[in-house]
């Protein structure tokens, strides 16, 4: 009775310990360590093109990846849009979950009569054709994936403005 | 809390903190061993975003954390070193696809909705080998030192209304998996 009572309590105590170790790593560790390798990689300021294995996939694919801070920031993501067969922006979090109201395709996106398109990373919900909205995400990663581009070495990256929003 | 109660909960603590250390290793041994052992054995397609959440499919997921709403990733786990594999199927309704394997290195050829050779019944076949194979319009190729391989099949903008096709997995003239219109 004795040894059970002993043997019960420590997986007692063993399991309130991997539930709150797990919690931890789930919702601090491999956030920070997420942000921590995107600070080391990518920039706010401009976008990376990833190939290899950095691509994730097959030579089909041009990525380009950069990172989002949306507090108290508003981030404008423009370009030309790319002469693809498909491609999209897409805004992750720092557990690289997409974030529902966080994607526009080639198909959503509004494109002017130049071939341009602009998007904007905001907190809130905006004009759905080109608004990605953050939340209370906080951080995160842009990523553009870009699929059989007409020309691979010709799509070009889009620029990336960020505006401070004061707090009146 | 006088000094010896509290040792007895630090006594416990530390304990149970061995039993979880314990638990974890087990756990991480047992599942690696069945992991291993059991690649190519009952392939099956996996769709990587729906499946993602099952015990069984944590390891290949890990390759997926950017996956999105616009694609179906398909996957289906495969020994290459046991001979060429070969996929037939119907091409799927969708703006883009592609077949690509993925064998420990992230960047390969694939077979997709532009480069792909149909046959006259309007059906592809694709062959995943070192060599090209007689009688199969599309090849990927794979290195030497291939053993566990991942086939991925993309499908972006899957049209509405229609199914989702899924080839056969062909290995030495045995089907490995059904097709799959869904």
């Amino acid at each position: 009775m004795r040894v059970m009572r002993w043997i019960l309590s420590r997986l007692a105590v063993a399991l309130i310990l991997g539930v709150v170790i797990g919690l931890l790593v789930y919702h601090v560790a491999v956030p920070a360590a997420a942000s921590a390798a995107a600070r080391k990689a990518l920039s706010l300021d401009h976008f990376t093109r990833e190939t290899g294995s950095g691509a994730a996939g097959s030579r089909d694919a041009v990525y380009f990846a950069a990172r989002y801070d949306c507090r108290n920031t508003v981030t404008r993501i423009s370009g030309e849009a790319p002469d693809a067969v498909y491609w999209m922006i897409g805004i992750y979090d720092n557990r690289f979950q997409r974030i529902p109201g966080g994607h526009l395709n080639d198909a959503t996106i509004e494109i002017d009569d130049d071939g341009h398109f602009e998007a904007i990373i905001q907190q809130g919900p905006g004009n759905a054709q080109n608004t990605l909205e953050c939340g209370n995400k906080g951080t995160g990663i842009i990523l553009v994936r870009v699929f059989l581009p007409a020309d691979p070495e010709s799509v070009a990256a889009p620029t990336i403005e960020r505006e401070a929003i004061t707090q009146d | 809390m006088n000094a010896s109660k509290r040792k007895a909960w630090l006594t416990a603590l530390l304990q149970g903190a061995l039993v979880l250390l314990g638990l974890i290793v087990l756990f991480v041994a047992a599942y690696s061993a069945v992991y291993f052992t059991s690649w190519g054995r009952d392939p099956h397609w996996i769709e990587a975003f729906r499946d993602r959440a099952k015990l069984a499919n944590w390891p290949d997921n890990a390759r997926w954390p950017w996956i999105h709403q616009d694609t179906q990733y398909w996957i289906v786990r495969v020994r290459l070193d046991d001979g060429p594999v070969i996929l037939e199927g119907l091409p799927p309704h969708a703006r883009y696809w592609s077949v690509t394997y993925y064998g420990g290195r992230e960047e390969n050829a694939s077979i997709n909705v532009k480069n792909v050779e149909l046959g006259d019944d309007g059906r592809y076949r694709i062959a995943i080998s070192q060599d090209p194979l007689p009688g199969v319009d599309n090849h990927i190729p794979v290195t030497e030192d291939v053993g566990q391989a991942v086939i991925e099949i993309r499908i972006t903008l899957q049209e509405i209304g229609e199914p989702v096709l899924l080839p056969e997995v062909w290995q030495n003239d045995v089907l490995l998996v059904e097709g799959v219109m869904s």
